[in-house]
């Protein structure tokens, strides 16, 4: 499958850029794939993270503290958006410091499991975003990719064949 | 160098059309919350687990009101305040104490009488007496 990082012109800001996959096979990108498979049962869900990833993109930035860390490889920044109490949607995100975070796809973290190896969607989910940062870590490593100046963008090679 | 190529969503607009600017007020304003309790929690060199021993409560619950999505009550925040030194509620009752600034222009002097005068006398003798206006 093919993707290509994209930014999110409507949620980034001054203080953070948002960015997501474009799956070229779908013609869009994870995130809104996680916005229509949630929007009949989790709309007020939906609008919650999305008025938290504006103020994130907007005005404070991406503070570690707004993301549940550790949901994937050692140090990979593969890490979950915190869901408002007692619901239990789960958006798989990988975070660059407080300037840059690539939205996901995730999806409903049934009550009765305890991990997301329990469920094959979040599995598949959060396995997805796990090679994506591998990816993007060997690229930065041998300079495919780099910051932009400002540390806000990334630049250089920007798409993904997985 | 390739550059980040800009995306519209659509999905993402529909949600927005959906949400007034009071509820992205509300939003931002947990959320900085959440901000100035992290910032006060490093400002006393802690992690979270000491501020979690401080104020009795279990990491985890720490990690909640840490994300932003947390609805406090009161008591917790006085708590909060309290054990880390800062202000996040202002129940000031006191009045804020009002300034008038009144601009004075001395337009010329008169030969009024003591009556008339706004100025005392001393000893008898008039003061030279001004008429004044103010512009608040």
């Amino acid at each position: 499958m093919e993707y290509k990082l994209v930014k999110l012109d409507r949620l980034s800001g001054k203080s953070a850029s948002l960015y997501s996959l474009f799956v070229q096979k779908e013609q869009k990108t994870l995130f809104d794939k996680f916005i229509e498979e949630n929007k009949n049962s989790f709309k007020s869900e939906l609008k919650d993270i999305v008025k938290r990833l504006n103020t994130i993109g907007n005005k404070i930035g991406a503070r570690e503290h707004f993301f549940k860390q550790n949901e994937g490889d050692l140090g990979d920044g593969v890490c979950a958006f915190y869901d408002i109490p007692n619901s239990k949607l789960r958006l798989y995100c990988i975070r660059y410091g407080s300037l840059i975070v690539i939205l996901g796809n995730g999806g409903y973290k049934p009550k009765n499991i305890r991990a997301f190896q329990e469920d094959e969607k979040l599995t598949e989910e959060n396995f997805l975003m796990r090679k994506i940062s591998a990816i993007i870590t060997e690229r930065i490593e041998n300079q495919e990719i780099v910051y932009s100046e400002d540390y806000m963008d990334f630049e250089g090679n920007l798409e993904f064949n997985i | 160098m390739s550059k980040i190529e800009n995306y519209n969503s659509s999905n993402i607009d529909e949600l927005f059309q959906e949400i007034s600017s009071d509820e992205l007020e509300k939003t931002e304003k947990r959320m900085l919350l959440a901000v100035r309790i992290d910032e006060g929690i490093k400002a006393m060199g802690w992690k979270k687990i000491d501020f979690a021993k401080a104020l009795n409560k279990r990491p985890s619950e720490i990690s909640k009101w840490l994300s932003g999505t947390h609805n406090f009550n009161s008591d917790t925040l006085f708590d909060i305040e309290k054990t880390l030194g800062i202000d996040l509620i202002n129940v000031d009752t006191k009045p804020k104490q009002q300034t008038s600034v009144y601009h004075v222009f001395v337009s010329s002097k008169t030969n009024q009488d003591k009556e008339n005068s706004c100025f005392n006398y001393i000893e008898g003798k008039p003061l030279i007496s001004y008429n004044l206006q103010a512009f608040k």
